[in-house]
């Protein structure tokens, strides 16, 4: 009874597959042949319609995931291009820095090539201080030859005198500081006067004869005269003038040196000052 | 676990398969067969008969879904679930290794139907770039997935004597 149990399942089983079998191998067929495709059609459309809000709510959802994916990168990248932008501002300010350098030292140089006679040393300015004096430090010392009173210049003028030296940094004193004083003269008249710094950081051209005519946009240069300094560096241009005290006349004088972004000056290195007043003792 | 619970796990299978599966990041281009890995592990632990049942509808529904003729899944899945039972025959049982060995045998041969029948079907087939891209690295998925799938069948279906 077991066996024919076993052999009838057994039977059942082989029919029972070959019967799907059967009906796969027919589906197939059917469906290559195109035979199934309406009811495939119909089967079908539950089917993709909600497929369709599945793969709808999967991409949503892989969108959310990558962009949340992208969040992270984007702020890696972020800090990256900040870091960037940083790295590269440092560089633009550092060109313009360059090309600053390069418009004044170009200027120096035009400015060195009409000097003829002087030599000339280039150095930076370090620090400016605005009491009890107006002067600046710069990067030059006894190290490289620099010694008190040699002039101080730039492509726009006169800026001072070394007034004070160390090994490696100089001292200054402007033109504009009240205490200086230079023999000038104006370009056209050839006018004499002084030239001092004002408190308000202006030039006065004083102890001009009352005949001098002086004309506003006059060139004021050095004269030379008292030996402290060499004649015909440019100082600055007559804005007005006024009569002083009915002895001779006063110009405002304005530097052309724009002195608050002083960078760069030349040392006139091969001036030798000339003390005058012991010509005056010996007169005495 | 019946056949009426098996229409819409297969039904969501195979739906699953066309919607979720592909947003799935994967390497190469296979993925895991959803329908062949549940009949594979529930006909490992239900009556041969149930597991026939499970292959003839997760075949239909997976081939409504998909390109492949309507047929050819269910095919190739009754083969599998011959095999279980030719198996089952020698072995006494169907266990874990063996659902293991069968996820990569039965894999490769779903791929090779469907190829075939792909190919009957007039499509120009490039046979080596498929089976570098497709019918290979499908097969690994199945084999990394057919173990927990059957573990998590294990618990919710008895073995086939207790069915009976």
């Amino acid at each position: 009874m077991t066996q024919l149990s076993r052999r009838g399942t057994r039977a059942n089983k082989a029919v029972y597959f070959t019967t799907l079998i059967i009906i796969s191998l027919s589906l197939i067929a059917g469906s290559q042949s195109g035979l199934l495709a309406p009811i495939e059609g119909v089967l079908a459309v539950p089917l993709n319609a909600v497929t369709g809000v599945l793969t709808t709510a999967a991409l949503r959802l892989s969108g959310q995931v990558a962009d949340l994916a992208e969040v992270s990168s984007l702020q890696e990248r972020n800090a990256q291009l900040e870091e960037a932008l940083v790295r590269l501002q440092s560089e633009v300010t550092e060109l313009r820095e360059l090309s600053s350098d390069y418009q004044r030292l170009a200027g120096l140089v035009d400015y060195t090539s009409t000097a003829r006679g002087q030599e000339f040393l280039a150095a930076d300015v370090i620090a400016a201080e605005q009491a009890p004096l107006r002067t600046i430090i710069v990067n030059r010392g006894t190290r490289d030859g620099i010694q008190v009173e040699m002039p101080v210049v730039t492509a726009q003028g006169l800026v001072g005198r070394v007034i004070e030296v160390q090994s490696n940094a100089s001292r200054v004193q402007l033109v504009t500081d009240p205490s200086s004083a230079i023999s000038a003269r104006l370009l056209t008249t050839r006018a004499e006067g002084t030239v001092m710094g004002q408190v308000s950081g202006n030039l006065e051209m004083t102890f001009i004869p009352l005949g001098a005519r002086i004309e506003p946009g006059d060139l004021v240069y050095t004269s030379g005269l008292g030996g402290n300094l060499p004649p015909d560096i440019l100082i600055g241009q007559v804005t007005s003038s006024r009569e002083g005290l009915d002895l001779y006349q006063v110009a405002q004088v304005r530097s052309l040196v724009d002195f608050p972004v002083l960078e760069i000056v030349l040392i006139v290195t091969n001036f030798q000052p000339v003390d005058v007043t012991a010509f005056g003792q010996v007169g005495n | 676990m019946g056949n009426y619970l098996g229409v819409p796990l297969l039904l969501l299978a195979a739906m699953l398969q066309v919607s979720i599966v592909p947003q799935l990041p994967r390497v190469l281009g296979g993925e895991p067969n959803l329908v062949f890995l549940l009949v594979l592990a529930y006909a490992a632990r239900a009556t041969i008969e149930e597991g026939a049942a499970w292959a003839f509808l997760g075949g239909i529904v997976h081939d409504l879904v998909t390109s492949v003729p309507t047929g050819s899944t269910t095919f190739g899945l009754l083969l599998l679930v011959i095999t279980i039972d030719r198996l089952r025959a020698q072995l006494f049982n169907v266990g874990f290794l063996t659902v293991i060995v069968l996820g990569v045998a039965g894999s490769l041969l779903l791929s090779i139907i469907g190829v075939a029948f792909t190919i009957l079907s007039g499509f120009n087939v490039r046979i080596f770039d498929l089976i570098t891209y497709q019918v290979l690295p499908s097969a690994a998925y199945n084999l990394v997935l057919i173990g927990p799938v059957y573990l998590l069948m294990r618990r919710f279906c008895p073995p086939p004597a207790l069915a009976a």
